[in-house]
């Protein structure tokens, strides 16, 4: 007889052999025994967990004359006849090739007539979702209140695809992945009955790479044992599973660290000879960073890692020692869109050595704080700043292909930010009278700016709105549209607006705002220039300025270059 | 014969070495590169299964060696993409030959060619056949792209990797196919150990295309020329049915006997244009990254050293990431004249 793979061979033949799916095997075997059985099951759950099986048991223990504790005995006729699929009245159909309504129609009509030799009359239908519409509709009638002598189950992995109403005459059942535990116990049981051994490590390492399915499992461990002539050892299955060399990962990893362009590329070049996949190449690539950067931000990164021995623990720790959190979390962006990329590109080691160059290549502008430390250790002295200005501005050129390269956040800019000192001098102001409002106009830039600082949204409106008069204690402000009212009329930017107003004029004052259509009356109010400071006067600017020797742009200018 | 099948000695050890200890599955996915050699070992492999005077290698001489190594056999179902797509009516009369008792062979076969371009109704529909066919039963799953083979076929087969051949290896095949002169190097290095690439591209005659291209990336950082693809496919522009995804719909259209229309001559040509481009600035990026003794266009050296003369690594990168995005996009009518040019100008800069 030719052979059977693993995954058939050893097919669980009793709800007992079932792996993982206790709360499922349990309620039929319940159901079993205390006669109580739905008419029709929907199993639905990912591939290799036991849909299948689970169907051929429940409609071998419908018929089986002698079953025990629910299972089926697999000895009697009835239970023989189904093992080998030649079961007159347990009628397996594959739901993906036989689709039409035809089929169906022809199901029904046959699903009158009594069994031929059997208890029961059993339809298992597997891949169920691909049953067209029409034939689904057709099934309904008959799927409600079928003869007492006729059994439904339906098999699929993509219970999303089975309309509600075929659902809700079922009972479902959601079968769920396995753990890698009981992958390697079953595994364990099986190399028992081959008489073969193996050792726990290789087990683990099979688990872990069947994601939770059975068959998946049975499949590479049918390859190993094959390949290896039953005498595995952890770097058959290494080779077998293409896990990718942790070695060839570790020291590439180590090139991108350190900006070693040209050894990155040869590490590619040479990975590709001895043949690997660069999807899966990036994926290991991503969790070591991903490892690295728990042991950046962790005191005690214990099983928070996927690694393999102490050993690698100790790498880890010294490349944590050398690079920056915010290079690490920029590499691994990098990393989730080349992953993206590489599923579908038609360019794969070139986008994976595009990938490499552009971080190796971005290195020094990737850490804002890094580089404000820089500017601070630059000596004031135009010599040594230009040495310095000569080996940065090599990398300067990169910072456009690199996209998101530095981007300022809040609390770096918080520090930079320079205090409102050109506030001019602010007169008292009168109770009413032109000249208060006057004041107030003339500092108008000035509150403007204290209220961005509190609330950045709220000096934002306030730049489309004009102080039209003062009076009696109250500031009316004049706007164009009702988005800006409906704001500066909110409570959060009143107290905003107010406690700003009350620190710069040392009044207080109401604050109510007018709608007026059009524009809104300037009355000669100094425009800020894009109210916020001076981009030449921001240090951080100023920083960069000095350190790579550029200028400002002119705003015509903006995304010319 | 299996002597035939250059490289590819793990993927040839690992079947025979499953078939003599008897532990040959019923399905198999070959998955590599295209063009490295998957669908000639995939037959050379029925052929030795079945072969009737079998020694360490098929006899190649025997009725059933013969028979195989001829297109049709009752006992080889091969499938491939029709208009890029293996549809459910295929996979169909596959699984209905395979009900029936074997003509003359061991093992009957399905052979499917692009299995990664199988539709979900024909992926699914493969589903049980793939799980428990009938004894004496072989499936090969030939394919480029593992991603995009459903799950559930993957978990019912077991996987062969497939790597590109080594320089020498293919320099090989290429001396057999008959490859000679300057070229030889060229396309040995452009085949990245697919020489079914490099046969791919002498048999279309490319090589006018690719002198457009040098062209065309020399000229553009100097003079911001652009070209007009519409116009090369006027004199480039060759069908290749294979190249072309058809808008899915009317599965029972009429088999179009009409002539290539432009637009399909266009796509063709884009097609072939932007591989070139990323071949160009991948070169560009190994010179300025110091590997410029791997470079793949060996015969336009001076080319190559002008361009990285003007784009850094980083450019280059830049450059071949934007390439690799419009490639995805060719399909979904994008200006790509003007695109590519700007990817490259904008690298430049």
């Amino acid at each position: 007889m030719a052979y059977l793979v693993l995954a058939r061979k050893y097919r669980p033949q009793t709800f007992d052999e079932v792996v993982g799916q206790e709360h499922i095997t349990r309620t039929l075997k319940n159901a079993l025994e205390s006669k109580r059985i739905a008419h029709a099951y929907l199993f639905s759950g990912q591939r290799g967990t036991g849909k299948t099986s689970v169907a051929r048991i429940l409609s071998k223990a419908l018929n089986c004359t002698e079953s025990k504790d629910g299972n089926p005995c697999n000895k009697c006729d009835s239970c023989a006849e189904i093992m080998e699929g030649n079961s007159p009245d347990v009628i397996e159909i594959d739901g993906a090739s036989t689709t039409g309504i035809d089929n169906i129609r022809e199901l029904i009509e046959n699903s009158r007539f009594m069994p031929v030799k059997n208890k029961v009359k059993v339809y298992i239908i597997d891949e169920v979702h691909r049953i067209s519409k029409n034939a689904f509709d057709a099934l309904l009638k008959t799927l409600e209140e079928p003869s007492e002598h006729v059994y439904f189950m339906f098999a699929t992995t993509e219970i999303t695809a089975v309309p509600l109403t075929i659902g809700s005459r079922c009972q479902k059942f959601t079968f769920r992945k396995l753990s890698t535990q009981e992958i390697v116990a079953a595994l364990a049981a099986i190399l028992n009955k081959e008489d073969i051994k193996v050792e726990q490590k290789v087990l683990n390492l099979i688990a872990r790479n069947s994601d939770g399915a059975l068959r998946d499992a049975e499949s590479i461990l049918d390859q190993l044992i094959s390949f290896s002539g039953g005498n595995i050892t952890l770097k058959q299955a290494e080779e077998l599973l293409e896990t990718v060399n942790r070695n060839t990962i570790l020291s590439f990893a180590a090139s991108l660290i350190e900006g070693r362009t040209e050894d990155a590329l040869r590490q590619i070049d040479e990975a590709s000879k001895t043949g690997f996949d660069e999807f899966l190449f990036t994926r290991h690539l991503s969790s070591y960073f991903r490892d690295l950067l728990v042991v950046k931000v962790t005191a005690r990164p214990d099983g928070l890692l996927d690694i393999l021995g102490e050993d690698e623990l100790v790498v880890l720790k010294d490349q944590a020692g050398k690079i920056s959190k915010t290079k690490i979390l920029n590499i691994i962006r990098v990393m989730i869109q080349l992953l993206e990329d590489l599923k579908f590109s038609s360019y794969k080691r070139v986008i994976l050595e595009s990938a490499a160059v552009k971080i190796c290549g971005a290195d020094e502008l990737l850490d804002l704080n890094e580089l404000l430390s820089r500017v601070d250790a630059i000596p004031s002295g135009p010599s040594a700043a230009r040495d310095e200005k000569k080996s940065l501005r090599a990398e300067a050129a990169p910072v456009k292909t690199q996209a998101p390269a530095v981007s300022l956040k809040d609390e770096d800019l918080a520090n930079a930010v320079i205090s409102i000192s050109d506030i001019e001098e602010v007169g008292n102001l009168s109770d009413s009278g032109s000249d208060s409002l006057a004041i107030v106009r003339k500092n108008w830039n000035v509150f403007v700016e204290a209220v961005r600082e509190k609330k950045k949204m709220a000096g934002s409106v306030l730049l489309s709105a004009a102080p039209a008069d003062l009076s009696g204690g109250v500031l009316k402000l004049r706007v164009k549209d009702d988005y800006s009212k409906a704001s500066l009329e909110s409570q959060e930017i009143q107290a905003v607006l107010k406690e700003a107003f009350k620190s710069i004029f040392k009044k207080e004052v109401k604050i109510t705002v007018e709608m007026v259509k059009g524009a809104v009356a300037e009355a000669g109010l100094p425009r800020p220039a894009s109210s916020t400071k001076d981009a030449s006067v921001d240090p951080v600017v100023d920083a960069a300025n000095k350190l790579f020797g550029g200028r400002v742009l002119r705003k015509e200018e903006h995304g010319k270059l | 014969m299996l002597s035939e099948v250059v490289g590819h000695a793990k993927a040839k050890e690992k079947l025979l070495k499953a078939f003599s200890s008897e532990r040959l599955a019923h399905g198999y996915i070959f998955y590599g590169p295209e063009g490295c050699g998957k669908v000639f070992l995939a037959r050379e492999i029925i052929k030795y299964i079945n072969c009737t005077s079998r020694g360490v290698d098929s006899c190649g001489v025997c009725p059933t060696c013969k028979g195989l190594s001829e297109k049709n056999h009752p006992d080889l179902a091969v499938i491939e993409p029709v208009r890029a797509v293996i549809k459910i009516e295929q996979v169909r009369a596959a699984k209905a030959l395979m009900g029936l008792k074997a003509a003359q062979c061991e093992y009957r076969a399905v052979l499917i060619n692009g299995a990664d371009r199988m539709n979900g109704e024909a992926s699914d529909a493969l589903l049980k056949l793939l799980e428990e066919p009938v004894a004496g039963t072989l499936i090969i799953l030939v394919a480029s792209n593992i991603h995009a083979i459903r799950e559930t076929i993957r978990s019912r087969a077991q996987r062969i990797d497939f790597n590109g051949l080594s320089r020498e290896d293919t320099v090989r095949v290429l001396k057999a196919n008959g490859i000679e002169g300057n070229r030889l190097e060229f396309l040995a290095r452009s085949a990245e150990g697919c020489p079914g690439r490099a046969v791919n591209f002498t048999q279309e005659d490319l090589f006018p295309l690719r002198e457009e291209a040098f062209r065309f990336a020399a000229a553009i950082g100097k003079t911001g020329v652009f070209f007009t693809t519409k116009e090369l496919a006027k004199k480039y522009g060759k069908f290749k049915e294979e190249e072309i995804e058809e808008e899915t719909g009317d599965a029972e259209a009429p088999a179009p006997e009409e002539k290539t229309t432009n637009s399909q001559k266009t796509l063709y040509v884009r097609n072939h244009l932007n591989d070139m481009l990323v071949s160009i600035f991948r070169d560009v990026l190994l010179v300025n990254s110091g590997r410029a003794a791997e470079i793949v266009n060996v015969d336009k050296n001076a080319v190559i050293k002008e361009l990285s003369g003007v784009y850094s690594a980083q450019a280059a990168a830049g450059i071949l990431g934007g390439l690799n995005k419009i490639k995805g996009l060719l399909k979904n009518s994008i200006n790509y004249d003007l695109s590519a040019g700007n990817i490259i100008l904008r690298g430049g800069k």
